[in-house]
């Protein structure tokens, strides 16, 4: 019952009381924004791999989630879709979560060859983006095969999202697809589990409104168009023309992976905002 | 001591900082602390500069370095981050010991630093600074709460930026009367008045990063930390061993006679005590 309804406001793009503050999303934006988001895009994944090389062992996940935002504010970011997430360990896989506070940075120490995601989506110049990181400290073979899959996951998706199916069926295919290749679906952890979400042009005004690290700003994006037509979840059959955030994320035993970039749909067909990727 | 200043991009933002000795032997990393530059450190730097490789950078608004595109951003980490792509630099095996050393302002600088290089931290040494953790555990000391008087008005954007301004040589002979800020320092000071305008927002940032310090995983360290204090201080408390060891459980407290400059009004009794802990803290780690 509820599924039926998440399907049917899934094909609502936005709601005409809000659309001059939040219209449909559902439409390319002009090439200039596409650079704009792809200029937020790149400078997040910089904050994350330049943080990424400093961490040591004995890290908490507030010291690095911390300095991803310090990188990010020194660079000019004034807003955030979410700031900094980190995750160490088994709480890569989610672990321990119970509560949407959970997700928070901890006081969870990094040790040698453990697999680490930092996460964070500013806001630049009105762009929104946000990236996932994976990587590990050290050697750790768990997470090179992960990664092999996940950059068969990041050539796959472009191909099945200009298939001509829907977004429930790319969630599910997907779902499929990590389950056969021995990993766990993580992302059907998040709230609505969802595969990805819609990414708007968003207000920078620093609003002293923050929950679970989120700004108000996607609080305020998503509610306003209706919010499930934002979110790329299993029961998502809305037009899937716009930019989306894809973040795959599979867990394997004690550790879990995943990459976040923006994906372009356009005429039904879609590909990569940025060539080169998050994944190293 | 006259040699180049040397600059590197970290992304963010840009280092401003100065090398002596020998890159291969262990690191002392200096950190100045306000109203002060690296060379507050010369006498350090002349004695150890023998046997150790000394890094002195230029603090945020010190120096010709800081964030790129937000000037505000004096945040601790700001610059910790930039100490901590140096340290990878300069020690990319990660096979030698990095000392952290800070005074007065440079004492918060050098206790995030140390927690954050992992096992390549040989030691930490405070000389008349503190921690973050330290200071917001002093909150309830009206004691210290009387001898930071000068830390109020800075909180205050604007006024103390106009006191700075308007009145330089003021502020400075009295870091020089009180605090014991040597008489050469604070002339070279006074040749640009500016750059005591823009680490007076460091002192605002760690004001608010104070309260988020409160949690003691976030600096304590598990090497030696020594710290050094001149009894006559007039801006901080002597520190307590209950309050060294809440930092690093392998900790020493040498309080000495002297001021808040005690590097400066006594180099070689300092030198002494520093070399000592170098020693002993290599032969332990």
């Amino acid at each position: 019952m509820t599924s039926t309804w998440f399907r049917k406001l899934s094909k609502i793009p936005a709601l005409p009381l809000f659309n001059k503050t939040s219209p449909a999303a559902n439409k390319m934006p002009p090439p200039e924004e596409l650079e704009g988001y792809l200029a937020a895009q790149r400078l997040a994944r910089e904050a994350a791999r330049h943080v990424a090389s400093l961490l040591k062992p004995g890290w908490t996940e507030k010291h690095a989630a911390t300095l991803v935002n310090t990188y990010l504010s020194d660079s000019g970011v004034k807003g955030y879709f979410h700031k900094a997430f980190a995750w160490f360990g088994e709480r890569t896989r989610f672990e321990g979560i119970k509560s949407y506070a959970q997700y928070s940075p901890t006081n969870r120490t990094l040790r040698e060859n453990e697999v680490f995601i930092l996460d964070v989506a500013p806001i630049i110049k009105g762009y929104a983006c946000d990236i996932g990181y994976t990587s590990s400290l050290g050697p750790n073979e768990d997470w090179k095969r992960a990664e092999h899959f996940l950059k068969q996951l990041r050539i796959e998706i472009p191909r099945m999202a200009s298939s001509g199916i829907g977004g429930d069926e790319l969630w599910r295919q997907l779902d499929v697809k990590i389950k056969q290749a021995g990993y766990d679906n993580i992302h059907q952890q998040y709230p609505f589990a969802v595969l990805g979400h819609r990414v708007h042009r968003e207000s920078e005004l620093p609003l002293p409104l923050s929950l679970w690290n989120f700004g108000w700003q996607p609080f305020w994006s998503f509610t306003s168009r209706g919010l499930f037509g934002q979110l790329l979840g299993p029961n998502f059959q809305g037009d899937m023309t716009g930019l989306w955030a894809v973040e795959p994320h599979i867990g394997g035993v004690g550790f879990g992976a995943k990459f976040e970039e923006i994906l372009v749909v356009e005429n039904g067909q879609a590909r990569w905002l940025d060539a080169e990727g998050v994944l190293s | 001591m006259s040699i180049a200043s040397l600059y590197k991009d970290f992304g963010h933002s840009q280092l401003q900082w100065k090398e002596y000795g020998d890159p291969t032997k262990d690191i002392l990393f200096f950190l100045h602390g306000y109203p002060d530059s690296p060379e507050t450190w010369d006498p350090q730097i002349e004695y150890f500069s023998k046997h150790y490789f000394c890094i002195t950078p230029f603090n945020r608004g010190v120096g010709e370095g800081g964030p790129k595109a937000n000037d505000s951003a004096h945040s601790r980490d700001s610059l910790v981050m930039d100490l901590l792509g140096l340290a990878q630099d300069k020690n990319p095996r990660g096979d030698k010991k990095v000392f952290c050393i800070g005074h007065d302002l440079g004492a918060p600088l050098a206790a995030r630093f140390a927690r954050l290089l992992g096992d390549q931290l040989g030691g930490l040494i405070l000389i008349n600074g503190i921690s973050l953790s330290q200071m917001r555990g002093r909150l309830n000391q009206p004691t210290q709460l009387l001898k930071s008087w000068y830390i109020y008005p800075i909180l205050l954007p604007g006024l103390s930026e106009l006191m700075v301004r308007f009145a330089p040589k003021f502020l400075l002979r009295h870091a020089e009367k009180y605090g014991g800020l040597p008489h050469d320092l604070a002339e070279k000071r006074l040749e640009s008045p500016q750059q005591l305008l823009e680490p007076l927002k460091q002192y605002r940032e760690y004001f608010w990063e104070m309260w988020e310090s409160s949690n003691p995983v976030s600096e304590r360290i598990d090497q030696p930390l020594l710290m050094l204090f001149g009894n006559k201080d007039p801006f901080l408390m002597c520190p307590t061993m209950d309050e060294a060891r809440a930092l690093g459980h392998d900790s020493q407290v040498r309080i000495l006679e002297g001021n808040h400059w005690l590097h400066r009004e006594k180099p070689a009794e300092v030198n002494h005590f520093i070399h000592g802990f170098l020693q002993s803290a290599i032969a332990k780690n």
